[in-house]
């Protein structure tokens, strides 16, 4: 996008919002405050003819900090939007579809009827970009139950309430109840998972929203922060605290490629190419279940090399699963 | 001062002075605007204003050039075309669509798209006036994401960006037990199952839609015509990516198992009605289990799933995919004996 791009926006929500606060603008911007003031202080050469004093854009803060009210000077004319680009329409309607996708029901009903309204009011391009059916970005639809709790768990979140969960824990391979103080539903690669401080846990934990049998709402609320920084990275944005061990398993040269589709670039990951198509994955090891699991899904294709107490693990699973045949 | 302007600033100075003269601006008035004022020959100044005026087209304003007095251009902005018609949203529909935005484009969620929503959303905002936020801004109850597998990410960006200008693009292709060839496709949409991302697209040689899974592109993925900004394509207006590429979760393709039925005991079996009630037939078993009965399902995707709670599962049809699975389950056992090193 070019600065242009960035910048005019920026002027139109200004220009038409004056004595909006440096923190309500970083709120509607996504920008941070001082990415802001930089924005503006590009402008600082910026006017019209005749280039009197009251002729060049200009802004103010007026206060301190991130309450400060940004006065905007000479630049009404910015007042009224541009309309949207191609692109912007895009972006807006392929997020409206993905978003849909795993919306609870209300939301839904909301989004349906906010892409009509839109698709109403503009005109050109903009109307026949919205309207049109394809989606861009096109996600597996979530089923109803699974819509039912997200709207459960966002009021939850919404209003701080403290929730008492009946989750299947992949650890212990059995269903039990959990106490949490939810923050946020985080969508992770394939998955959506409830990021939640649990009280058994003494600490924030991610639960697969799948595996959540009932979220009940209790009448208490929280006054929980979530941790200033979560870890980026698909393995250890889920996964808190250390390692368990590492996980190194060898691959046939018939699964190699199919690893390598799904943990090339994967961050704390290595993968080694072995004479004639064989893959080692080494990788921190969190879950030993879900570990199991996934060396088993392989059969005689996949190999533990380390460490070796999950070998009695995967020989386990895979008896339980033999006998579930019988 | 005016030769050392920076493009954007002159762009806004163009911008500014257009949006504010609703009879038009001819040259002469153009040419008292700070960035083509300065001491260069009219003709270098003129062609500087060109660029400008390219660049803003970019940007989707429509400016129109009339001829006056026979010889004179006025330069005029379409309003109708160029400024956003008031939406008409309620402040619950303005927080929603914030409360979208939020969800993607908090920790990157929204990958290659971030800006162009980001800037979208400024917009609404914009005609919204402050009762456009709400009053209390909570974190993003949802974080979504568009992003996949990482070794997809390189591939993923640069087809999206081609996606949103609709420009055509090509890469190298490794279909399954094939030598890579160099493909020309208009990415028409993106389609993810159980992790990765597909590109459902019009190939160009072929002149037919056809499915490329991002993971197996080699190299790069270049735009037909660098240098060629416009777009080279419409996207058909009745077009589904479903039709051409299932979401199903364990795939429906030609090689796949069809007619597939699981049972489920009852410990996990509101994980099954969870993840597929009324997407696909579950009946109630005895004791709480259920049957699952899915159209299609190839082995390796199928298993990855069930794996995560072996034990639990029984494969009972067809016969085929069960001895298969059998054949897996022990060959893992196996190989754990074996182990390593």
């Amino acid at each position: 996008m070019t600065r242009l791009g960035q910048i005019v926006p920026l002027l139109n929500f200004l220009a038409a919002n004056q004595g909006v606060t440096l923190r309500d603008t970083a709120r509607a911007t996504g920008l941070q405050p001082q990415e802001i003031c930089a924005m503006l202080d590009a402008l600082t050469l910026c006017g019209l003819p005749p280039y009197a004093p009251h002729d060049y854009i200009g802004y103010r803060l007026l206060g301190r900090g991130d309450d400060a009210v940004i006065d905007l000077q000479y630049a009404r004319h910015f007042a009224r939007p541009l309309a949207f680009t191609p692109e912007e329409t895009l972006a807006l309607k392929y997020a409206m579809e993905h978003f849909a996708r795993a919306a609870d029901e209300t939301s839904l009903a909301e989004l349906q009827e906010l892409a009509g309204v839109l698709a109403n009011a503009l005109q050109g391009r903009a109307r026949q970009i919205l309207s049109g059916r394809s989606g861009g970005f096109v996600v597996p639809r979530q089923t109803r139950r699974m819509r039912a709790l997200i709207g459960t768990l966002s009021e939850a979140i919404d209003g701080r309430w403290v929730v008492n969960l009946e989750y299947y824990s992949a650890h212990r391979g059995r269903l039990g109840t959990r106490r949490v103080c939810p923050f946020q539903i985080i969508e992770a690669g394939a998955y959506l998972y409830l990021y939640a401080w649990c009280e058994l846990a003494g600490a924030t934990r991610h639960f697969r929203l799948e595996r959540i049998r009932a979220a009940e709402l209790t009448d208490t609320r929280h006054a929980r922060r979530p941790p200033a920084r979560r870890q980026a990275g698909r393995m250890a944005g889920i996964f808190e605290g250390r390692p368990r061990d590492q996980l190194v398993v060898r691959f046939s040269p018939e699964a190699g490629p199919d690893v390598c589709d799904e943990w090339t670039n994967n961050p704390d990951t290595t993968l080694r190419m072995l004479a004639g198509g064989a893959v080692e994955l080494t990788l921190p090891l969190y879950n030993p279940q879900w570990a199991a699991g996934f060396v088993l899904s392989f059969g005689e294709h996949a190999r533990i090399i380390s460490p070796q107490w999950l070998r009695a693990e995967v020989i386990q699973a895979a008896r339980a699963g033999i006998a579930a045949h019988r | 001062m005016s030769e050392t302007l920076r493009p954007f600033e002159r762009q806004i100075n163009l911008l500014g002075a257009l949006l504010k003269a609703r009879q038009g601006l001819t040259w002469a008035e153009i040419s008292r605007v700070a960035g083509y004022n300065d001491a260069r020959p009219e003709r270098s100044r003129q062609k500087r204003f060109e660029r400008d005026l390219h660049e803003l087209k970019r940007e989707g304003l429509v400016v129109s050039r009339e001829v006056i007095d026979g010889a004179r251009s006025l330069y005029t902005l379409d309003r109708t075309a160029c400024l956003m018609p008031p939406l008409n949203l309620r402040p619950e529909q303005r927080h929603l669509l914030f409360r979208i935005g939020m969800a993607y484009l908090s920790d990157h969620g929204a990958g290659p798209l971030a800006d162009h929503l980001r800037s979208a959303l400024l917009k609404v905002q914009a005609g919204a006036g402050r009762e456009g936020l709400p009053a209390v801004v909570p974190p993003a109850l949802m974080r979504r994401s568009l992003q996949r597998r990482p070794g997809e990410s390189a591939h993923f960006e640069a087809i999206v960006m081609a996606m949103l200008a609709r420009r055509i693009v090509r890469f190298d292709y490794s279909p399954p037990r094939d030598r890579a060839q160099r493909r020309t496709v208009a990415p028409y949409g993106l389609v993810t199952r159980r992790g990765g991302w597909y590109l459902v697209g019009l190939d160009e040689n072929r002149r037919a839609v056809r499915v490329f899974r991002l993971s197996r592109i080699r190299g790069e993925v270049a735009v037909d015509i660098p240098g060629y900004d416009g777009p080279q394509y419409e996207i058909p207006s009745d077009f589904d990516e479903e039709r051409h590429f299932t979401t199903a979760p364990f795939g429906a393709g030609e090689n796949a198992f069809a007619d597939v039925r699981i049972r489920f005991d009852a410990d996990v079996a509101f994980i099954v009605r969870n993840e597929f009630e009324g997407q696909y037939p579950i009946t109630e078993l005895p004791g709480g289990a259920v049957e699952l009965q899915l159209p299609g399902a190839y082995p390796g995707e199928l298993l990855r799933y069930l794996c995560e709670f072996a034990g639990h599962w029984k494969i009972l049809e067809p016969a085929q995919l069960r001895s298969l699975v059998l054949k897996r389950l022990r060959g893992a056992a196996r190989a754990a004996r074996k182990g390593g090193a």
